[in-house]
């Protein structure tokens, strides 16, 4: 090779070797620029912008960017510090890129196309007009013409590149592409002590600002001294940090130092290990809480712990609530246990009416020995198609209209069996339905006997007010007849027409039969019998209860000397028409108000009523104590003169007046008595004295015959010629021409007579001169007195003197005994003359000497 | 980076494929390469059907075909491949990091326009719309390559190297042509863009010192000098090479291609050291007017310096070329995948008995690398400070890194 060759191939390769050294030299300077620009700017988002400043230089362009392209939604560090641009895209998933750093701080946060970062190598724009995407660039950079470009690899993971802009058309050459690539390498060195400077600043931000108590000690010294605590860990102990910093934690504790958990602590602490601990700490104030501690340590390049961090939460509330949730659990077991515990059926259906849950109570109700056995099943399984029908289409219907069906259905059991239902079914949205259920047939049973008993009742106070009504006509009538028969019987035949007085007195014979069987079928057969008083009241009390309403409080109680059998000789009809006729009164008197009504059955106290209203208590005579009372309106003084009278009623058109007339009839009749402690507002008390069977008979007062057992004495058939001269016969009766009558026939038959129509005008005439008195003809039913009462007062003045009674209603004569003679009016001549024949025959044998 | 070279002498177009393929084939087989290359270059002799090379590269599914016809044959493995004036040579190139695309297109009126379009065009078909890539590999009919690198700068901009060679025949009858994978021109221009994923380090140098005479273009008109310092150009270049070239044009202009093949004319480029670096143009005709026809543009007013070479220097320059190429890249040849060499069919006319020496010594530079020589009647390269630029007698090589 010739000399010039060699030298030229040499100058050549000198030229290049050149080349080669001012590219190093330059790529070494803007290297050693950027490490100085990065250094010289502090802080790490300071040292990126002086980094692209200074690639800017190196490049001689206009403009530096980074770009990078996120695949998440999260913030640009820069934002932190410094706020989005309006311009900036929302955040979104979808993947964006943007200009997170550029020399121009203008652009910073902007979007850009995302070409260059998702090319993944490097590229040399030689004009931006000659490419479409370029358009979509921030205005601001769009005036720039050439672009060079390089991939960078982000810390987070992403995709980026380093950009530089220029406004000459190929401005960049291979050679420029070379350095930028190698300035990459600073960038992303940059990029990283960025992230970690973030990651380190958010993760002290973090501790700083958590609501986590947070205590750091220094793991490498044996004594374990705090050199870090959080606000929080003030926040929650009290303690601030230069008043712990340098002390061993464990000031804080409030258990003794051999507890449990303190000893796993201290061990874990002296292992320089990880764990969890609850704790019962102490703050500064002297409070105690409960501490969860999670301790761990943080160990150094080496391996080796460095610090160890506890973090503390108070779970002082979370322990009580965790409390509570045990208590409420607890409850809400307590609950299921009585739902499976409870007697009536309780079943819970899914939406669709499907059972998921049924209480033994249910299951037992249909036959079911196991829950298994009607889960999933359909509600309708438990009731016959027609029944089913109209659940669904009455019940169903309902249930979407309020929410609630209450019923009463038969429905099915497992066997086929009906059962008497009542069912209360609620609709929860979401849920099912609530079924709570019961078997009434026993209360369907006992509701038909208390209706047949009601019935029963009703129709005795039926036939009882038929009595009554009937033995008034009766009385009234008869007392006419009597003044017609004996007008007639007074008449002279011979000034008369024979024939025309005996038809008077024929027809007056049938009328008085006809008023005879009209007492006949008013009255009631009464049955009496001996039976227990206590349970005839508690019968008597549930078929009162059936009318109680629920405002008031029925009470039926028997004392303690009624532990025994109470027994009396009375139709139970009898118990009942007491017990219900005052019960009744005694709701009545509390009207709408809530109020009480008490029922109590036991024997007589030893000190007995001396004036009780009705009837009359016998010395000796041993008697039950039936007592009504309540706290209703109470009753005044004039009406309790009144009350027992038939007729009478303070209840208006809704009373009959004939309640306490029955009581009244009764009472009278088993030969007790009546006791009432009344008055306005304070309630009312009616006591009933009834005689036990088990007292003796008092043989003064021969025990009651039944109603309609006494038939009046015969008329004189044998035309029996009386001579009643000399004899001074006493009439009293209430009805004047009645009493007058008699005394016509007596003074016929050669009597004087005196006639009064007031009883107690009779006994004070007895009483001024008792032997004056041959004998007394006397009427039953009269104001004031009856003629058994007058006789027993006239007897206690002229014992022996000889009674006649003679009523218009024989058969209802309780005591005929009492009488020496009986006859019914309307009475004729014969028949009263034979009475009084007879009783003063009896007189004359109790009394000889009169004789 | 991965590159094949192969090449046969065969007359016929369809054996001359086959066997080319064959040959490719073999050597896929043996690297383990399944799918056709990224890009293939093929370098023939005018005489083959280039209809024909197309269709079995569509058929073989090479999205890139860069061609151009060349002078007598080519070379590669260490040897010329131009048996009786036939050669067809083809470095197949695989990069999948990479971008390659090729386009070709008649230059017609407008050879600067339609060398930017072609550029653009290539681009857009690499998918790498307005960027510059790593290398330009041209191949252009010979008479206006100035306007062709214009064009193509147009595109890419001055900074990126454009490497290549003019279009060839064998007996300058105007027979060659360029083309693509759709198309071919006599008067045309095939521009490969590359992105590669590998460094790339070329050369372009020529094999020619000054020589004692220099003059001044006092009057031209595209590649034709009439004058130089007022005289004759012919007259003037008669008395620079010392008589030896004065052909008799006393009947017509007359062909002195091989005779001023070691007497070139040289513009300077600039200076290292002070020593004067040219780029050379080649006299072709010497005109009874007194012009002097060249294979490059020549301005009034350009400095021209008398050159002159030897069989000796042109013989190892080519060598000597491709190992300044990887010095150039500072690799080694274990570090490269192949190369592409191109030298002047001038220069080639003038050592053709030393071809295979010629041949041997890029071999050896490369190390035995796969590489592919065309022959050319003008070469294009950047010079010394960087510029693209045409000249004649030139010599340049491209090595590939494998990574």
């Amino acid at each position: 090779m010739a000399d010039d060759e060699a030298l030229r191939e040499a100058l050549i390769e000198l030229e290049q070797l050149r080349a080669r050294e001012a590219a190093a030299r330059r790529a070494s300077d803007a290297v050693l620029h950027g490490l100085t620009a990065i250094t010289e700017a502090g802080k790490p988002t300071a040292a990126l912008r002086a980094l692209l400043g200074s690639i800017r230089e190196s490049l001689a362009c206009a403009e530096t960017v980074l770009l990078v392209r996120e695949t998440t939604a999260h913030p640009t560090p820069n934002t932190v510090a410094t706020p989005t641009p309006a311009t900036a895209p929302p955040a979104s998933a979808e993947p964006a890129t943007v200009v997170r750093y550029a020399t121009e701080p203008d652009v910073e946060g902007l979007p850009f196309p995302d070409h260059p970062v998702a090319a993944g190598r490097p590229g040399r724009l030689v004009d931006t007009e000659a490419v479409g995407w370029w358009d979509n660039a921030p205005e601001i950079l769009r005036r720039h013409r050439a672009v060079l470009w390089v991939p960078i690899a982000l810390p987070e993971g992403g995709a980026g590149a380093i950009l530089c802009l220029d406004y000459g058309v190929a401005r960049f050459s291979p050679a420029d592409q070379a350095l930028l690539a190698r300035l990459a390498g600073l960038a992303a060195q940059a990029l990283a002590t960025l992230a970690l400077s973030e990651r380190n600043a958010l993760l002290a931000g973090v501790i700083e600002g958590t609501t986590a108590s947070v205590a750091i000690a220094d793991a490498r010294d044996p004594a374990t001294p705090l050199i870090y605590v959080n606000p929080a860990f003030t926040a929650l102990s009290g303690y601030a940090g230069e008043a712990v910093l340098g002390r061993n934690c464990r000031f804080l504790s409030d258990e003794a130092p051999d507890a449990p958990e303190r000893t796993r602590l201290r061990e874990c602490v002296a292992e320089r290990g990880s764990g969890e601990f609850v704790l019962r700490n102490r703050r500064r104030d002297g409070a105690t809480f409960w501490n969860r501690l999670s301790l761990y340590p943080i160990l150094d390049d080496e391996g080796l712990p460095s610090v160890l961090v506890a973090t503390q939460v108070d779970i002082t509330t979370e322990r009580a609530a965790e409390a509570a949730r045990v208590q409420a659990e607890y409850a809400l077991a307590q609950r299921a246990a009585a739902i499976d515990a409870a007697q009536d059926g309780i079943a819970i259906t899914d939406p669709a009416g499907r059972f998921v849950y049924m209480n033994p109570a249910h299951l037992a109700l249909f036959g079911f020995e196991d829950e298994a056995q009607v889960l999933g099943q359909p509600w309708q399984i438990l009731y016959e198609p027609e029944q089913a029908e109209i659940v669904e289409r009455i019940g169903m219907a309902e249930l979407a209209r309020t929410g609630t069906w209450r019923t009463e259905i038969l429905a099915r059991a497992r066997d086929g069996t009906p059962v008497e239902q009542e069912a209360s079914l609620t609709l929860l949205e979401g849920i099912g339905l609530i079924c709570v259920t019961r078997d009434i047939s026993a209360r369907n049973r006992d509701e038909r006997e208390r209706a047949r008993l009601r019935e029963r009742l009703s129709a005795a106070q039926r036939q009882e007010a038929m009595a009554q009504l009937s033995a008034g006509i009766a009385h009234d009538f008869n007392n006419l007849l009597s003044v017609i028969t004996t007008s007639a019987a007074l008449m002279d035949a011979a000034e008369a027409d024979a024939a025309a007085l005996a038809r008077i007195q024929a027809a007056a014979a049938r009328a008085s039969a006809l008023v005879g069987r009209m007492l006949d079928l008013g009255g009631r057969k009464r049955e009496r019998r001996s039976l227990d008083l206590r349970q005839a009241v508690s019968e008597a009390g549930e078929l009162l209860r059936a009318g109680i309403p629920g405002r008031i409080a029925l009470s039926i109680e028997t004392g303690p000397a009624a532990a025994a059998a109470v027994s009396v000789e009375a139709d139970p009809t009898d118990v009942a028409q007491v017990l219900l006729n005052l019960g009744i009164n005694a709701r009545d008197a509390l009207g709408q108000r809530t109020g009480e009504i008490r029922i109590a059955l036991d024997t007589a106290p030893a000190m007995l009523p001396q004036n009780p209203a009705l009837g009359r208590i016998v010395a000796g005579v041993d008697y039950a104590c039936l007592s009504v009372s309540d706290t209703g309106s109470g009753i005044d003084a004039e009406a309790q003169t009144r009350i027992f009278r038939p007729y009478f009623t303070t209840k208006g058109v809704a009373g009959t007046g004939l309640g306490l007339a029955v009581v009244a009839g009764i009472v009278e009749e088993i030969g007790g008595a009546l006791t009432l402690e009344s008055s306005p507002g304070a309630g009312s008390r009616f006591t009933v004295y009834w005689p036990l069977t088990s007292t003796p008979p008092c043989p003064a007062l021969p025990y009651l015959a039944p109603l309609g057992a006494v038939e009046p004495d015969p008329p004189n058939t044998g035309r029996e010629v009386f001579d009643l001269q000399g004899r001074l016969v006493l009439i009293c009766d209430d009805q004047a021409e009645v009493g007058e009558g008699l005394a016509a026939i007596l003074e016929r038959a050669g009597a004087e007579t005196a006639v009064c129509t007031a009883p107690e005008d009779a006994l004070a005439a007895i009483t001024e001169d008792p032997d004056a008195w041959s004998l007394l003809v006397t009427d039953y039913d009269m104001p004031g007195m009856t003629g058994a009462a007058l006789t027993e007062a006239v007897r206690a003045v002229r014992p022996g003197l000889g009674v006649v009674l003679c009523t218009a209603l024989p058969k209802a004569v309780r005591r005929p005994a009492l009488f020496d003679a009986l006859c019914a009016k309307p009475v004729t001549p014969d028949t009263l003359l034979g009475a009084v024949a007879r009783a003063a025959e009896a007189a004359a044998k109790e009394s000889p000497c009169e004789s | 980076m991965h590159l094949l070279a192969a090449a046969s002498d065969r007359a016929d177009t369809a054996n001359a494929i086959a066997e080319v393929l064959d040959t490719l084939e073999r050597a896929m087989a043996q690297d383990g390469l399944e799918r056709a290359p990224d890009l293939l270059v093929v370098q023939t002799s005018a005489n083959h059907d280039i209809a024909a090379i197309q269709a079995v590269a569509r058929k073989a599914g090479v999205p890139t075909l860069h061609g151009a016809t060349t002078s007598q044959g080519v070379m590669t493995g260490g040897r010329m491949v131009a048996e009786g004036g036939n050669g067809l040579g083809a470095l197949a190139l695989w990069d999948g990091g990479g971008a390659y695309a090729s386009a070709a297109a008649a230059l017609g009126e407008d050879p600067r326009t339609a060398a930017r379009r072609a550029t653009e065009r290539a681009l857009d078909k690499a998918g790498r719309a307005g960027e510059a890539p790593d290398l330009i590999w041209l191949g252009v009919a010979p008479g206006r390559e100035e306007a062709v690198i214009a064009g193509i700068e147009d595109a890419v901009g001055a900074n990126t190297p454009i490497l290549g060679g003019s279009a060839a025949d064998n007996a300058i009858t105007g027979a060659w042509c360029v083309f693509d994978g759709d198309a071919h021109h006599a008067d045309g221009v095939v521009v490969s863009v590359l992105f590669t994923s590998a460094p790339v380090a070329l050369a372009y140098q020529s094999g020619y010192a000054p020589a004692q005479h220099a003059g001044t273009v006092t009057r031209a008109e595209g590649r034709t000098i009439h004058e130089i310092d007022g005289e004759a150009a012919t007259a003037v270049y008669a008395r620079w090479t010392g008589g030896r070239i004065a052909p008799n044009i006393c009947h017509g202009p007359a062909n002195v291609l091989a005779e001023s093949t070691f007497h070139p004319l040289g513009r300077p480029l600039g200076a290292v050291a002070e020593v004067p670096f040219h780029l050379l143009a080649h006299p072709a005709v010497a005109r009874p007017d007194g012009g002097l026809e060249l294979f490059a543009d020549v301005a009034v007013g350009e400095r021209l310096q008398a050159m002159t070479g030897s069989v000796e220097s042109l013989t190892a320059r080519a060598g000597r070329v491709a190992a300044l190429a990887l010095r150039q890249g500072g690799l080694a040849p274990e570090d490269i995948a192949g190369a592409l060499v191109v030298y002047c069919g001038g220069c080639m006319l003038g050592v053709r008995a030393q071809m295979d020496a010629v041949a041997a010594d890029v071999d050896n530079a490369l190390g035995g690398a796969p590489s592919l020589g065309l022959f050319t009647f003008g070469e294009q390269g950047p010079v010394v400070g960087g510029r693209n630029r045409h000249g004649n007698l030139m010599i340049s090589c491209v090595v590939f890194a494998k990574a």
